[in-house]
């Protein structure tokens, strides 16, 4: 069953030179709990794309529809009710609340939907337990390493239980060890969640873990291909 | 969890926080203080007024006031004066005959008013019985010293307690000095008889009263009504003036309507309309407070603006973040909006609480403006203020601090709306 329908999908910008077509008639499909990166080099189009599927940014052309609903088709109060509770966001730099313990930053997007407290306290230590942060509950992001808030984000992204989950450059800013770790289980919780996992990226080490590669050049998709991910 | 969230980012940067909390405390406890003592110094006016000088109400033949014509009289005050005692809401009643004339010794002549008066109805209702405070009694009152000892003497006499049956009169200190008299000296009072002839007699000054009105102090004497009847051939219910003082819970309409009704073709006022500059200054306490409040306020908010616009800059991305999980703008604004009504309401407790122990403090052992006491009890005012603020002041002034960080918050909360998420969360 297709998660994610991408049809014909164009993004322009106005430069003050010129106008820049950063994604160009994009077309994909994404199944439940796929685990694909997008590649390609700098300006190549990976985080506008990734931006127009997690809804912050509009199309110029072309549509996205995820699990039947036309992204275009929602008003942007809804737009923020469908991201809350359809999408899960893992920022290259982490973005955590600094005033929240890793505990509260992962039940915040619960709270959002309105979770009852037992729920979402259970829930948020279950994922921090899982990225292995069982013990750092009551820490907040400055007292944690990069590594380690990185894996928070994995977590509140999974928390509010989202059809996929993207993440622009997730390993970006970590040292190999810490990429490693954190693809390891970005990986096992894709099959143990079933949350599709999309990402873009221009590290090896990550493209080599993808199941799928989609390479873009100029907004364009000049490969996609399944791969057996390596260890 | 968005309050938790608010309340924890103004202490992120706890030295900007803590320069807008001590700017909103100070701005607010001096202006505060200022309203306070300005309240406390309106407020002991008027309580003397009404004590010694104008009383509640006040009853007198319909033209008296305009010209104070002896033949302007209330007639037969005694039976008013029972009915008056009946009502419910009033506390004390006194009848006086108000004739003016000149006092004069060998040194100096000063015209003032003649007040007859019952000296024992009179110390039921008014303070002057009270107002002859020797040196000892000054010093109790706070003056300094050296203030209290320049008063007359250690004795100031008595109030128409002198024996024998000479005419007796009390004059102020103010008159006193003038006139060169002091307690047992005698001065000769000149008037209008009965029949429109000038009289006059000799009355021994028995007392020497003080309040904080010298106008009141150099226009006003007083002398037993019997004596002056005595002195001038009037019939001996003379009465040009019914005074009333109200229990302190009395409803001045309701009490207007009551002595009205018992006072049929006389003129009857309540103390705001014969004095209605003090009237005013009453009903315009409140007003400039809130007044003072709002511009220090105004002042403050936009302060308050700048802070929460760094904050919002500073914030860019996380905002940017907060919007792309699925914060909502409704939730973004009422973060926005909490932090700047924490702010300012933190700056704000504690400007009054500031204000409510100095305003406290201040209220039991007074501010001397004795520096300036001459030109405040010129015109009625005492030297030594003693500040105060109601209750429902203090709920006044912390409606109006949320109100600021309420609208301290909107352009700032706009600008954060106004963000991208695609952008905010890539910015720098």
């Amino acid at each position: 069953m297709n998660v994610i329908e991408i049809e014909n999908l164009s993004k322009e910008y106005q430069t003050p030179a010129a106008k820049v077509r950063a994604v160009d008639g994009v077309s994909l499909r994404f199944e439940r709990g796929e685990f694909a990166a997008i590649v390609g080099p700098s300006g190549s189009g990976k985080t506008t794309l990734l931006n127009l599927l997690g809804g912050l940014d509009q199309a110029t052309a072309g549509s996205i529809r995820i699990a039947g609903t036309d992204l275009a088709s929602l008003r942007p109060g809804q737009l923020i009710d469908f991201r809350k509770d359809n999408i899960g966001f893992v920022f290259q730099s982490y973005n955590l609340i600094p005033v929240l313990t890793a505990l509260e930053n992962v039940e915040f997007v619960m709270q959002l939907q309105g979770r009852p407290k037992a729920e979402r306290r259970a829930r948020a230590v279950e994922l921090l337990e899982a990225v292995g942060l069982g013990e750092r509950l009551d820490s907040r992001p400055g007292q944690l390493s990069g590594g380690q808030q990185q894996r928070v984000a994995v977590a509140r992204a999974l928390a509010s239980k989202p059809q996929f989950v993207l993440a622009d450059e997730p390993t970006a800013n970590l040292d190999s060890r810490s990429a490693l770790t954190l693809l390891e289980i970005m990986e096992r919780l894709n099959r143990e969640e079933g949350a599709t996992f999309i990402f873009s990226t221009h590290d090896p080490r990550v493209v080599a873990k993808a199941r799928r590669v989609i390479w873009l050049e100029d907004g364009k998709v000049v490969s996609d291909k399944t791969q057996e991910p390596t260890i | 969890m968005i309050a938790t969230i608010a309340w924890k980012n103004i202490w992120r940067n706890r030295t900007r926080s803590l320069v807008v909390v001590a700017a909103t405390t100070i701005g607010l406890t001096g202006a505060v203080l200022v309203s306070a003592l300005s309240i406390g110094m309106v407020a002991d006016r008027v309580e003397v007024a009404l004590r010694d000088e104008v009383s509640h109400i006040q009853i007198h033949h319909p033209l008296f006031l305009d010209n104070f014509e002896s033949q302007h009289r209330v007639g037969a005050p005694g039976d008013l004066l029972e009915k008056l005692e009946a009502l419910p809401q009033v506390e004390a009643v006194a009848a006086r005959s108000v004739l003016t004339g000149m006092v004069s010794t060998a040194q100096k002549a000063v015209g003032v008013s003649l007040i007859g008066i019952n000296p024992e109805r009179e110390k039921l209702l008014t303070g002057l019985w009270q107002s002859l405070p020797n040196s000892l009694q000054l010093l109790e009152r706070g003056f300094a010293p050296e203030r209290a000892s320049a008063y007359l003497a250690d004795s100031v006499g008595s109030y128409f307690a002198e024996p024998g049956r000479s005419p007796q009169i009390l004059i102020s200190e103010r008159l006193a000095r003038e006139l060169k008299a002091q307690v047992r000296s005698r001065v000769l009072v000149q008037l209008l008889d009965a029949q429109g002839y000038m009289t006059g007699g000799q009355f021994r000054v028995v007392g020497i009263f003080s309040t904080s009105n010298a106008m009141f102090d150099e226009s006003q004497v007083f002398v037993r009504q019997s004596d002056l009847v005595a002195l001038t051939g009037h019939e001996p219910e003379l009465c040009h003036e019914i005074a009333l003082r109200l229990t302190p819970e009395h409803d001045m309409a309701e009490a207007l309507a009551d002595v009205t009704a018992l006072a049929p073709g006389l003129s009857v006022m309540d103390w705001k309309t014969l004095k209605p500059d003090l009237g005013l200054s009453y009903e315009m306490l409140d007003a400039m407070l809130y007044i003072m409040l709002s511009i220090i306020l105004m002042a403050l908010g936009f302060g308050i603006v700048n802070t929460m616009l760094m904050v919002v800059l500073e914030r860019v991305k996380e905002l940017g973040m907060l919007m792309a999980i699925g914060m909502n703008k409704k939730r973004i604004f009422a973060m926005i909006m909490l932090e700047t009504v924490g702010l300012s309401l933190t700056g704000g407790l504690a400007g009054m609480l500031l204000s409510a122990l100095l305003v406290g403090y201040l209220g039991q052992v007074g501010v001397d403006l004795s520096a300036f006491g001459e030109g405040l009890e010129a015109v009625g005012y005492s030297a030594i203020v003693y500040p105060r603020l109601n209750w429902d002041n203090y709920l006044g002034i912390t409606l109006m601090v949320i109100l600021t960080g309420v609208l301290a918050s909107i352009y700032p909360a706009l600008k954060a709306l106004s963000l991208k998420p695609a952008e905010a969360v890539r910015s720098e």
